[in-house]
């Protein structure tokens, strides 16, 4: 019973193993993949159009809501001590530092990770990869690189919608709940929120994209066994691009603010 | 006739499963060698072997002598360039048009023109027999004509050797046959190395100069066509006593 326990702790622990061996190899083979050579452009403007511009939608509602729903927490929240004057500092501090980018990248990654490991799953079973190979191409040049890159490049950009909006949102909640003049509550984020506060938000979304496209790429590409396996590897990439992105965001923020 | 490819004493196994046990075998210039033997055998593994694709768990392989086993990727990339692969599947890109699937290795290793690439893509479909079909898409193609595409992307680069991953499968009598001379009629124009893995007996015959039967992991038989039919090992004849062997 033990020995049977060990052995399966021990295959797990390997399995983790040779998965971050193989997430670390694809991060090091796709950095080099952007050096070396000229990058496929064509690709990265395809993906930039399909990770970037149709996430927006659902990018704009997610911040648009969590920005009236934090407005109105807050708002009631700080009217039991007379203070709700100052809900547009939070809600902005909040946006911007932290459900901003977060959100914006558990959004992007569960639609997007999903979706990558999808295709490249696929082409793994139906041998397309194999061909990309065979005919002397690199498919992490080919293929990963430039999902990785239009992750990259899309997060800053939805991110900084979704900082707008977000703060629209608030105040939105903030005039018609709380009485607050819209003016009022723009300089009240003006005030409070600073270049350092949006760049350090900014900053989280590269590390953030990166992880997206590198993880759903990698599980795209590890697909065994035919169609159950495409559906295995899109739950595990959307899971576990969600995990890197909460994990990683306490380390970087702690890095931020230390530095 | 110099040794193209050669494989020795390959082995290879997945999760515990042996598939190749000690195989060796030698591909000539300018011949069309076959593997035959049944389903799940190790064909495709071998096919794989041979291009790089899959690596071996022990045993060597040499192209013109090299020994290219050990090979990184960015090294094995460089060797594919002489080589030409139609899949099973036949393994299009689904998102690209016809003539960007047989486009691709072009794009890959040359600095050809758009012009100049449409030009060389319209001569290899025509090579096939699909003339005017540049801007379809996987999907919108036959089982049969997508095969031929697959085949006019593998020789786009003019490869020194072509390895075909069971061509006939799956297609209907008319086109298995259309691809048996599409495969000679090939080898007349572009005096190829072609390595072909199938169980299509038929196809075998009529295309092959020399015949090997893959069996328990190694080749139990290599020889030509006709000394096949007439002096077959005990496998051999087996196999062939299982299916219809085609007339003399």
């Amino acid at each position: 019973m033990r020995g049977t326990l060990l052995a399966g702790l021990g295959e797990r622990a390997l399995g983790v193993a040779e998965a971050f061996g193989g997430l670390t190899q694809l991060s090091i083979g796709t950095l080099r993949a952007a050096i070396e050579r000229r990058l496929p452009w064509r690709e990265v403007l395809r993906s930039l159009d399909d990770i970037g511009a149709r996430s927006f939608w659902i990018v704009a509602l997610t911040a648009l809501f969590t920005g009236l729903v934090l407005s109105l927490q807050t708002g009631v929240g700080l009217k039991r001590f007379g203070s709700s004057q100052y809900v547009g500092y939070i809600v902005a501090l909040a946006i911007v530092r932290e459900l901003g980018p977060v959100l914006t990248a558990l959004i992007v990654g569960g639609r997007v990770a999903g979706g990558i490991a999808a295709e490249l799953g696929s082409m793994k079973v139906t041998e397309q990869v194999d061909a990309i190979r065979a005919m002397g191409a690199d498919p992490v040049r080919t293929l990963v690189l430039p999902r990785v890159i239009a992750c990259v490049l899309a997060l800053p950009m939805l991110t900084v919608f979704s900082d707008v909006l977000g703060i629209l949102g608030g105040m939105a909640i903030a005039t018609t709940q709380f009485a607050l003049p819209a003016t009022y509550f723009l300089q009240t984020v003006v005030l409070s929120v600073r270049p350092e506060d949006v760049l350090s938000g900014l900053f989280k979304t590269f590390f953030f994209g990166f992880a997206i496209g590198v993880i759903a790429s990698h599980e795209g590409l590890r697909t065994r066994g035919g169609t159950v396996g495409v559906g295995v590897a899109t739950t595990r990439a959307v899971v576990y691009s969600s995990i890197a992105v909460l994990i990683s965001n306490f380390f970087l923020t702690k890095l931020l603010i230390l530095l | 006739m110099s040794s193209v490819l050669a494989l020795e004493s390959v082995a290879k196994s997945f999760d515990g499963n042996s598939v190749l046990r000690g195989l060796d075998l030698e591909i000539s210039r300018g011949e069309t060698l076959t593997i035959l033997g049944g389903s799940g055998i190790g064909k495709s593994v071998t096919l794989k072997i041979l291009i790089g694709l899959l690596r071996v768990d022990s045993g060597h392989v040499r192209y013109h002598g090299r020994d290219v086993t050990g090979l990184d990727e960015p090294s094995w990339i460089e060797v594919r360039r002489h080589f030409g692969m139609v899949f099973q599947g036949s393994a299009l890109f689904d998102s690209l048009s016809v003539l960007e699937n047989v486009a691709y290795p072009l794009r890959e290793h040359t600095d050809k023109s758009d012009a100049e690439i449409r030009r060389v893509v319209a001569q290899k479909l025509a090579l096939v027999g699909l003339e005017g079909i540049e801007d379809l898409l996987p999907a919108e193609l036959s089982g049969g004509m997508r095969k031929r595409v697959g085949v006019a992307r593998a020789v786009a680069m003019d490869p020194e050797i072509i390895l075909y991953d069971e061509p006939t499968t799956g297609l209907d009598p008319a086109n298995a046959r259309r691809i048996a001379e599409l495969i000679r009629s090939l080898q007349r124009q572009l005096s190829v190395t072609s390595v072909i893995v199938t169980h299509d007996l038929s196809l075998c015959f009529s295309v092959s100069d020399r015949i090997g039967l893959l069996h328990e992991g190694s080749i139990v038989q290599l020889d030509t066509p006709q000394a096949l039919r007439l002096e077959p090992v005990e496998a051999v004849r087996e196999f062939l006593e299982g299916a219809a062997l085609p007339p003399a």
